[in-house]
């Protein structure tokens, strides 16, 4: 799944053995995320979101939209 | 004129992918090789052919978990042929590394106990023993070292476990399924075990790869 990840971290100045620390995580799960091998869990997304003070859509881009009923 | 100065795309592909598979096709190699002179040899006689497939699954069950052993506990080192970003990697992993490679490694050495199994050169009793006493203790070294896994190998791992299963269930199912109907031999019980090992390792291949992880970005 598309991410924001890296554009988060880096705007934070962070490398990606820091942000791994800070979200108890190794930094080859933070790289998979990044490089988009690897969708985190519900868990690891929401302390993502939660570490850059965004809202999980803002890092994680679904393009699916709804089918419209009408 | 060509230039003999590699990219960093070109320097990463020899490193990550190159030197990787030609050290386990080289380990692989060697291993059976190793395991049929031992056989040829005479060290070791009596063995039918499912042990013979079963010891050098064994074999390089002990063989790939002493090479990876080695990598995690001299990181610079294991960096040059392990698939790892770098150095760094392994040390981070070193504690789920470490505790994977004792499980491999008790693993590998009970399947080669109940390979060498009378009629081969040891006593059906301790044969059963050690392998009983590797498959158990290797277990709790796996529990060990999932306990040292983070998400990411957590679902590696649960994925080439159910995708193991799958592959055990179709081929062994097959295998099975046309012995029953008497077209073929049905596998002999040291088969079994040896087709779990096998399959093991193929399904953490085919995991491996289709998460992208071998991939160069």
């Amino acid at each position: 799944m598309e991410n924001r990840l890296k554009q988060h971290r880096e705007a934070h100045g962070w490398s990606q053995g820091e942000l791994a620390r800070r979200l108890g995580v190794s930094r080859q799960t933070i790289n998979a995320v990044e490089t988009d091998k690897y969708d985190p869990s519900l868990p690891l997304a929401l302390r993502m979101a939660k570490l850059f003070a965004v809202a999980v859509p803002d890092l994680f881009i679904d393009h699916w939209e709804p089918a419209d009923d009408e | 004129m060509m230039s003999d100065v590699k990219s960093p795309a070109q320097g990463k592909l020899v490193r990550k992918v190159v030197i990787p598979a030609l050290a386990g096709g080289a380990v692989g190699f060697g291993t059976a090789w190793g395991v049929g002179e031992l056989i040829d040899g005479g060290f070791v006689s009596g063995l039918t052919l499912s042990a013979e497939i079963a010891l050098v699954a064994g074999a390089l069950y002990l063989v790939m978990a002493l090479g990876v052993l080695i990598g995690a506990l001299r990181p610079g080192f294991g960096a040059r042929y392990l698939n790892v970003e770098d150095a760094d990697e392994l040390r981070e992993t070193r504690a789920m590394l470490v505790n994977s490679c004792i499980a491999m490694a008790l693993w590998g050495g009970g399947l080669v106990a109940l390979a060498l199994a009378a009629p081969g050169p040891l006593a059906a009793s301790a044969a059963l023993g050690a392998g009983l006493a590797g498959f158990a203790l290797g277990a709790v070294f796996a529990w060990r070292s999932w306990q040292a896994s983070d998400e990411l190998m957590t679902a590696v791992t649960r994925e080439a476990n159910s995708l193991t299963a799958l592959f055990a269930f179709a081929l062994l199912g097959g295998w099975g399924a046309l012995a029953h109907a008497g077209y073929l031999d049905a596998p002999a019980p040291l088969d079994l075990l040896t087709t779990f090992f096998a399959l093991g390792l193929v399904a953490t291949f085919v995991v491996v790869g289709r998460r992208g992880m071998m991939r160069l970005d």
